[in-house]
């Protein structure tokens, strides 16, 4: 017994000594590198693992780091959507962007969210002799187009005079944009082949999702957090905000190849350009945005396995600015344009990317460019973005040098007004101008497959690439039912107001027997994307014979 | 003690249960007012039977209906689906029915040359509609003949009209790549238009609504076909033509038909879509292939028909001086159904000698297999000749 304390006593003393003997002889960091004989096993110094920050903040930044790592090295497009979604059954509390909510004074804050440089370009373009030509020979076609498109729209409006005036400007913009990228296409292609090789999505679905670093805690997590004595210093320490964009534009067009990009990387990795960004650290909610409840889904308007898969052109509606009260002023609405051009060019590109296998936890390898028109037929904007950065979670606002660029237009009139006879009236050539521009762009930057996806394994880039049918199968269902957010079978449990009252805050039935969530101490936000009841394989079908006792179907989650 | 008997004291449930059991079977009580009004000899009549009486309901209508019509129409719109479909489609329309397209569309058809980096387009049009978008709204209830009762879960999935809008817009576009800049500026699309016609036959009035999801116009007419094409009209009897029509006083009258103004007013080609898990027949059955290609027929008839009378006002023309030629087309996705509607003649009673055309090809599969089979997408017996059939209606003048 005595001996035996001995022995501990002598070991407490002695650690202090080791680790000074220890912490003399690494430090020569070379040669411990090398090896004193030809066996594996030794070492002339020691090998020391690295030292952990063992810390509450240490050890999360730590675990944040390490799903962050899995994340990337998860396979697949499908498998790496999915796996940022595990870890909620219930979906993320997000907050949702859209044009049909842009407050009053958005940009700053979108600025902020989306880590974009914004500078004015030109309304006029620099004209030569081959656009010139351009211009007069469509300019009559494109007139007669915009007659014949305001003539159909009468038509419709006649025979749906109850659409309030949203509807009236979408059902306007879509003949009319739909047109004109017709006729554009159809008298170009000739001089442009690539009109030829793009492909066209109508209305399609662009949703992206991202996290947001830098912004301030909202009130129940400083509350929470200040109620734990080891959190009450880091109680008001920023969070993660979680973006969801959402929207349909009239069209997109996509083609193969990327669009060359307009800033190199020494213009966009300014760590001071970066730190001059408009911050916008308020909850998000203090502006009008609302939170809701879903998986986090990126969706550029088609599934993983498509073929041309860079954007091109998207236009985008402007009808929700007909809800925006005039009191806002003019400022204040051509900075909401340059928000909403803004907010879709960045979300379109990052659900793109995410098909490359970045996400918002992977940095881009590469910039990826688009352009977007914002139009409501009669008023045209013209914007160009590159996305260079896709790092804005955590301390990424204060460390990450690189930024996202945009330049745009000022509201363009294509005419003055549509008389009564149904004639247009002061065709504006600028606009014209500008379309053709943005046809003619050439997208020509080819990578390797390589050098597209560096996150992505080498063999199976998608899930549809897997031999296995039944995990094909799996996570092909599971991505889907996914990506639609239809509801969950069985709601989130709720606390009735009675329970509140009479079990949580007054202790008032201490005989009842605890069976609900909150009496076992189960938070249902915690449960994880592969917390369910496996599916049972009936006796007859089990692969391995009736006796065998798989009874369940195997799960492939990553 | 026990907290059992405490606790079962009151049962809400069962005292719900025997409040019910008695106030059920209360009887309404005689308050007296009948013998009191027939001591006063006041006849009572059931409220009922006052409503049910026909002269109450047309004095209703034409009070509320702000389209109402003294006289009674046949309606035919997109919901309706004909009883014996194309033979009863041809007498609504005094057509004759000529087996195959015309010769010089066939051959234009024919000879067209497609290369194949454009056939290659439009095959992978197929799947881009079918599998790739990303849309997903909740799709039509699946139902099981064998087992009514038997709930599936709701499919979430891009919907048949959305796939049919990209699946022909893709194809035309591929169809404008293969004609020359020239033809293509002499075309125009649009989406969702809606045609109405209303026309006298036999004494009533038949109204023919149809939507096209996608009509072609064009600055030229289609030259129609010279030529006396006979062949027997076909005899419903005992049924009446206008069976499975919906009868209706309250209708607007007026013709409806787009684009008044400028050089690209004439209709072209009119593609319709059907969807099958929508419209069936009342009693509940598919849609039988006739039936299929009769909406077709009626496609083009009412859109050759509101043309003309919006040529020629409400004057009673009857036999018409250039009949108006309009290629039909009807899909459901898979199947397509091609067709040439010519009309001649506006006077639509058996007597009449002069008829209308109608030309038609057998339905053509696009593909035998299209969707996402255990996550890979996959397409089996493609057929080129759809989009061939296609772009040569596109082409034809």
């Amino acid at each position: 017994m005595l001996l035996s304390r001995g022995t501990k006593l002598w070991k407490v003393r002695s650690v202090p000594l080791c680790r000074l003997y220890n912490s003399t002889t690494t430090k020569n960091a070379l040669a411990a590198t090398q090896k004193a004989t030809d066996n594996d096993e030794y070492w002339e110094t020691p090998q020391y693992p690295e030292i952990k920050d063992t810390s509450f903040d240490g050890r999360k930044k730590d675990e944040a780091k390490t799903w962050h790592e899995q994340i990337q090295k998860t396979p697949t497009v499908e498998e790496k959507l999915i796996k940022i979604n595990m870890p909620r059954y219930y979906g993320y509390k997000v907050v949702h962007m859209n044009e049909e909510r842009l407050p009053y004074n958005c940009l700053p804050a979108i600025q902020h969210y989306t880590r974009t440089h914004f500078e004015p370009m030109e309304n006029e373009v620099k004209e030569d002799e081959k656009l010139s030509a351009f211009v007069t020979a469509l300019k009559e076609r494109i007139v007669d187009v915009v007659e014949f498109s305001h003539d159909f729209y009468r038509y419709k409006l006649d025979l749906n005079p109850e659409m309030d005036a949203v509807e009236r400007e979408k059902t306007y913009t879509q003949i009319i944009v739909e047109q004109i990228h017709r006729e554009l296409t159809n008298n170009l292609a000739a001089d442009f082949p690539h009109l030829h090789e793009l492909e066209v999505d109508y209305k399609p679905r662009h949703e992206a999702f991202w996290a947001v670093g830098g912004i301030e805690a909202p009130k129940n997590v400083i509350k929470s957090k200040e109620g734990r004595e080891w959190q009450k210093d880091s109680a008001k320490d920023p969070v993660d905000r979680f973006m969801q964009y959402k929207s349909e534009p009239y069209l997109a067009l996509r083609h193969q190849s990327q669009l060359q990009p307009w800033k190199n990387e020494n213009e966009y990795t300014n760590l001071t350009l970066a730190k001059g960004l408009p911050r916008y650290e308020y909850d998000p909610r203090t502006l009008g945005y609302i939170t809701g409840y879903q998986h986090g889904t990126n969706i550029p308007g088609y599934w993983p396995s498509n073929v041309n898969t860079f954007g091109f052109i998207s236009y985008q509606t402007r009808a929700p600015f007909l809800r925006r009260p005039e009191s806002y002023g003019e400022e204040d609405k051509l900075n909401a344009l340059h928000a909403h051009a803004i907010q879709s060019s960045f979300a379109w590109l990052l659900a793109q990317a995410n098909y490359y296998g970045f996400n918002t936890f992977s940095e881009l390898t590469y910039p990826m460019n688009t352009q977007t028109i914002l139009t409501n037929g009669k008023q045209w904007s013209f914007y160009e973005y590159q996305l260079n950065t896709l790092l804005m979670y955590g301390n990424q606002v204060d460390e990450n040098p690189r930024v996202n660029n945009c330049r745009g237009t000022t509201e363009l009139t294509l005419y003055q007004e549509i008389d009564s006879n149904g004639k247009v009236v002061g065709f504006n050539e600028e606009v014209l101008k500008h379309l053709i521009k943005c046809y003619s762009k050439t997208p020509d930057v080819r990578r390797s497959v390589d050098e597209l996806t560096p996150f992505l394994d080498k063999q199976y880039k998608r899930i549809a690439d897997y031999p296995d049918e039944e995990k094909r199968s799996f996570l092909d269902k599971v991505f889907k039912h996914m990506c639609s957010n239809r509801p969950r079978h069985l709601e989130l449990p709720e606390i009735y107001m009675w329970e509140k009252i009479y079990k949580i805050d007054n202790k008032t039935r201490p005989m009842d027997a605890k069976r609900r969530f909150f009496e076992l101490s189960i938070n249902p936000w915690k449960r994880t994307l592969d917390q369910y009841d496996k599916v049972y394989i009936p006796k007859a079908e089990r692969p391995e014979g009736p006796k065998s006792k798989n009874k369940f179907r195997k799960t492939y989650f990553p | 003690m026990r907290f059992t008997s405490r606790l079962h004291a009151q049962h809400l449930g069962w005292s719900f249960k025997k409040h019910w059991q008695t106030q059920g079977k209360r009887i309404p009580n005689d308050t007296g007012a009948a013998s009191e009004l027939e001591k006063k000899e006041i006849l009572i009549k059931n409220t009922g039977d006052a409503t049910a009486h026909d002269k109450f309901k047309t004095n209703i209508g034409s009070l509320t209906h702000h389209q109402w019509h003294d006289k009674f129409c046949y309606i035919y719109c997109k919901e309706t689906v004909l009883l014996e479909g194309l033979p009863q489609a041809q007498l609504l329309t005094n057509t004759v029915k000529i087996k195959g397209l015309p010769k010089s569309l066939y051959e234009l058809i024919i000879n067209l040359k497609i290369p194949s980096s454009v056939e290659r387009n439009a095959e992978l049009a197929v799947t881009k509609s079918n599998v790739y978008d990303a849309e997903q709204s909740s799709l039509p209830r699946t139902r099981n003949v064998d087992r009514p009762a038997y709930k599936y879960p709701r499919v979430y999935g891009a919907s048949q009209l959305r796939s049919n809008h990209i699946l022909i817009n893709t194809f035309l576009n591929e169809c404008e790549k293969l004609a020359s800049s020239e033809v293509s500026g002499q075309r125009r699309i649009l989406d969702e238009v809606d045609y109405g016609v209303t026309l006298p036959k036999n004494g009533y009035r038949i109204q023919m609504n149809v939507v096209a999801n996608k009509i072609i116009t064009c600055c030229k007419t289609i030259e129609p076909l010279r030529g006396n094409f006979d062949a027997e009209m076909p005899d419903l009897y005992p049924t009446k033509n206008t069976i499975s029509l919906s009868k209706e006083n309250g209708y607007p009258s007026k013709t409806k038909f787009p684009i008044n103004l400028g050089s690209y007013s004439h209709p072209h080609t009119v593609i319709t879509f059907f969807d099958k898990k929508k419209l069936r027949n009342i009693h509940g059955t598919n849609v039988s292939k006739s039936q299929f290609q009769s909406r077709t027929l009626l496609a083009g008839f009412a859109v050759a028909a509101a043309r003309a009378k919006q040529i020629y006002g409400n004057t009673n023309i009857e036999t018409l001086p250039k009949p108006i030629v309009i290629q039909s087309i009807q899909t459901d996705g898979c199947s397509f159904h091609f067709g040439v509607f010519q009309l001649n003649t506006l006077r639509f009673d058996e007597q009449s000698k002069l008829k209308n055309y109608w030309f038609q090809e057998d339905d053509m599969d696009l593909y035998e297999i299209c969707g996402c089979v255990n996550g890979q997408s996959r397409l089996d017996g493609y057929n080129k000749n759809v989009f061939r059939y296609l772009a040569g209606f596109y082409k034809n003048l």
